[in-house]
């Protein structure tokens, strides 16, 4: 039977997502068993982390300076402006696009079934950035969703207004996907967006 | 678990951990149900877990939280774009809602259906949605027992297209002294029940609100706020 501080740790590990009630006691039982040091450190990086990690004031990501280093790089161009709905976004894009513009974190996307609304999206913040820089350039990169697209038109709805081209990333065939084995949908959308080849 | 597949349409999908989902989903002959979907490693499944999408689905388990084990697309997915796009969105809020779970409602999911391909075949403007949203609306408080009293009010007189009616959401319309911001006329009361006409829109979308926001319990939806130009 587990003590009252046991069963205190136990659930709090289960705040994480995807840890049930056995995946937490299996990390409780392993940090006092096995690594304490390794336990310590957690506790402290954690409180650490959740006290001093906010958001940057200019693209929503996470970050423990004011404005973070991306949004500080003078080598970046702040002509382009890539909306994407969560900070692993960003780290995504980073490791695999040549991308060289800044970022616009939405923090999710318009589900009002999860009860989020254009409130809750920093679309002021958004605003004030387009017309307060010089963007030529706003990509909509929220995912491809039902949820991402309406996100992604709510945003082109208000950008229409300033004076930017505004595009959305391609979606369809996977690279290495077969035919036959895409879904409907994907495969619809991958048709629709067929371009000129120039082989 | 279902002898045969059944048709549905997904309301709303949310991460359940790292390769599973738990999706709310619209069936045909079971109703409105919430469903397990594992190991969706293989990208495959995430393309047809899409909202507006035909689906046949089966799933195993007498539990909370049946397991999905058939998931199959039974047609091309409606395609909602833009403002058509928060209307689907809007149907979903509503079923999700209003319908208790696991409640057949065979009859509402052919009005959910026939909403959405009507949707898909407009333009976006208002004058060809409007009568789309408030006539799913009418079926779906008519399938819960809640449906809208239109042609007599509750005193049992026929209503008077030329009329003003204050409209209870339980009772019904009930004639009133003169036209204020909260009533209705009598013709717009009456062409909610056959053929709604521009002239109308505004009021019967007035009316509906009225109505829903009732049995919402006043706690609002959240996908109006879609509609509603944006800061």
């Amino acid at each position: 039977m587990a003590t009252p501080l046991l069963q205190q740790l136990i659930e709090a590990f289960r705040c994480l997502p995807g840890v049930g009630p056995k995946s937490a006691q299996r990390m409780a039982l392993h940090i006092l068993e096995h690594d304490r040091v390794g336990g310590q450190r957690l506790a402290h990086i954690l409180t650490r982390a959740i006290d001093t990690v906010g958001h940057c004031a200019q693209c929503r990501t996470l970050t423990e300076q004011a404005v973070c280093a991306l949004c500080q790089n003078p080598q970046r161009d702040t002509h382009t402006l890539c909306v994407v709905e969560t900070p692993a976004d960003v780290l995504a894009l980073e490791q695999a696009a040549h991308y060289q513009g800044g970022y616009f974190v939405l923090g999710g996307r318009l589900s009002p079934l999860d009860g989020i609304g254009p409130q809750d999206l920093g679309l002021e913040q958004l605003h004030a950035r387009l017309q307060n820089s010089p963007i030529r350039e706003l990509i909509l990169a929220t995912t491809t969703t039902v949820e991402g697209e309406a996100t992604a038109h709510y945003i082109s709805e208000f950008a229409a207004e300033y004076d930017c081209r505004v595009t959305r990333i391609a979606h369809g065939v996977p690279l290495g996907g077969e035919l036959e084995y895409i879904d409907g949908g994907t495969l619809a959308h991958a048709f629709a967006g067929r371009y000129d080849f120039a082989g | 678990m279902p002898a045969e597949p059944q048709a549905a349409y997904i309301l709303h999908t949310r991460r359940f951990a790292e390769h599973s989902l738990t999706v709310s989903v619209f069936t045909q002959s079971a109703g409105r149900m919430t469903v397990l979907a594992r190991n969706l490693q293989a990208g495959r499944l995430h393309g047809l877990l899409q909202l507006f999408t035909p689906l046949f689905i089966n799933w195993r388990g007498r539990s909370t939280l049946p397991s999905l084990n058939l998931l199959e697309g039974a047609a091309a997915p409606h395609v909602l774009t833009g403002r058509v796009c928060y209307c689907g969105l809007y149907l979903n809020e509503l079923i999700q809602r209003l319908t208790a779970p696991a409640d057949p409602q065979p009859v509402l999911f052919a009005h959910y259906t026939q909403s959405l391909v009507a949707l898909q075949a407009t333009d976006g403007s208002n004058a060809q949605i409007e009568p789309i949203l408030r006539r799913f609306e009418y079926h779906l408080l008519a399938t819960l027992g809640i449906g809208l009293i239109l042609t007599h009010d509750c005193r049992g007189q026929p209503i008077v297209p030329g009329g003003w009616y204050d409209y209870h959401p339980l009772q019904g319309p009930q004639p009133a002294s003169a036209q204020t911001t909260a009533t209705f006329r009598g013709a717009t009361l009456l062409a909610l029940e056959t053929h709604l006409q521009p002239e109308h829109y505004r009021e019967a979308r007035r009316l509906m609100r009225q109505v829903l926001d009732y049995h919402l319990d006043g706690k609002p939806l959240r996908s109006r706020t879609l509609f509603q130009t944006p800061a």
